[in-house]
């Protein structure tokens, strides 16, 4: 049996060691399109605050663990899922065959389609490549501007108020995190931020940013101009499906699975945060794209690919932010 | 401040320590959660919710103080076993 697993984050990786011990025989493919040992994003904040280095976001630590293992890393983009062939594609040409597939190929962070958003100095806090560019211009006293307000934009935002920065704040909703929080918590975060010295501005987009005297300069819809020495996108992240057009595998908002992780392709599964899974209470699909439900999924659609009867009993939206001292 | 919504949530604000809980029921079962500076025992949360407990005499208390939420999760949980 040869299992293939594309994304190489907890979902794909918990994937692949239960197919290990479920199935001593098979031969497991894990791939990834960074060139980094499979490692946690959700370590990224405390790598920027300092409390890690680089090395400490990996998700195994041993150096040999994956040659234990017997799980094949696979550094490539995958462009292409044959679901007929039962092969994927490369951006390389190459062409891996499989028997099952799992896709986990996770999000992708969404970047306004503004002017000067690809200028440099303006990034996205998604990779750990992203979080040493970062790291290397936030300094203490640089002034750092942060399009958007949600969730994984408070947890960015706690690490670089950490790291001293001057920091402002700009999310087009009415409040912040106002996916998440009701208007009185959302507005009850802003006074908190604020009060530790970070500058927010709600019901504001981005409109440009440009260069001006060594500097980035951002204008808000609501005509405001912010100088910065730093841009940081943290707008919010897309299931990461475009590889898989023309595959026949069913997607809406993100990949659509049944409760055994099952898309809609005969031997091609689906965990973590690229799928629309069965929310925990009202067993309609949803995109909860948080850690725990990523690894419950992983470990389901593991059972099933090694031909178990597994199901999972749905995804619950929790997470937990914690405020800074 | 309390501020319970048609019988099935309560929230609390206090806003001077910036910390906010509110707790949404359906039935006998608590089904979300959201809380902001309450951090301790977050887990007990997450263990209501999942498990579905029913709450018994424990909604009512927690209507009035939704902080108790982890005597809720050891109350409930003993009388499950």
């Amino acid at each position: 049996m040869k299992h293939v697993i594309i994304g190489n984050g907890p979902a794909g990786l918990v994937a692949a060691e239960t197919l290990r011990r479920l199935q001593p025989d098979a031969e497991i493919a894990l791939i990834g399109d960074e060139a980094e040992p499979p490692y946690s994003r959700m370590a990224i904040p405390y790598f920027l605050i300092g409390k890690i280095t680089d090395s400490g976001t990996h998700l195994r630590k041993s150096h040999d663990h994956y040659a234990k293992e017997r799980i094949h890393l696979i550094e490539g983009k995958v462009v292409k899922v044959d679901a007929e062939a039962k092969q994927v594609e490369f951006a390389s040409g190459e062409r891996l065959p499989y028997d099952r597939l799992l896709i986990a190929s996770g999000s992708q962070p969404l970047r306004p389609k503004v002017a000067g958003m690809d200028l440099p100095g303006v990034h996205t806090c998604w990779t750990i490549e992203d979080g040493r560019a970062i790291a290397a211009k936030a300094k203490p006293g640089a002034r750092v501007l942060q399009i958007g307000a949600g969730f994984i934009g408070c947890i960015i935002m706690e690490s670089l108020a950490a790291r001293g920065v001057k920091l402002t704040v700009v999310e087009m909703g009415d409040r912040m995190v106002p996916r998440m929080m009701t208007a009185k918590a959302g507005n009850l975060i802003r006074q908190w931020v604020e009060h530790k010295g970070v500058g927010v501005h709600v019901n504001a987009g981005v409109t440009s940013i440009v260069q001006k005297d060594g500097a980035l300069l951002a204008k808000l819809s609501t005509g405001a101009e912010i100088a910065a020495d730093l841009v940081i996108c943290a707008a919010g992240v897309a299931p990461n499906t475009g590889f898989l057009a023309g595959s026949g595998v069913a997607i809406e908002r993100g990949i659509r699975v049944d409760a055994g992780m099952r898309t809609s392709v005969a031997d091609i599964y689906a965990a973590g945060d690229v799928t629309e899974a069965a929310d925990f209470h009202s067993g309609k699909p949803e995109l909860n794209a948080i850690q725990p439900n990523a690894v419950d999924q992983a470990r389901v659609a593991a059972h099933n690919m090694a031909g178990g009867a597994s199901m999972s009993g749905g995804s619950l939206a929790i997470n937990v932010l914690t405020p800074w001292a | 401040m309390d501020k319970e919504q048609g019988g099935a949530s309560v929230e609390r604000v206090d806003e001077a320590g910036y910390r906010y809980l509110s707790l949404q029921f359906k039935d006998d079962v608590l089904i979300g959660a959201t809380s902001i500076g309450w951090t301790d025992h977050v887990g007990a949360l997450r263990g209501l919710v999942q498990t579905q407990a029913p709450l018994g005499e424990w909604k009512a208390r927690l209507l009035t103080d939704p902080t108790q939420f982890m005597a809720a999760y050891l109350g409930t949980a003993q009388k499950a076993a």
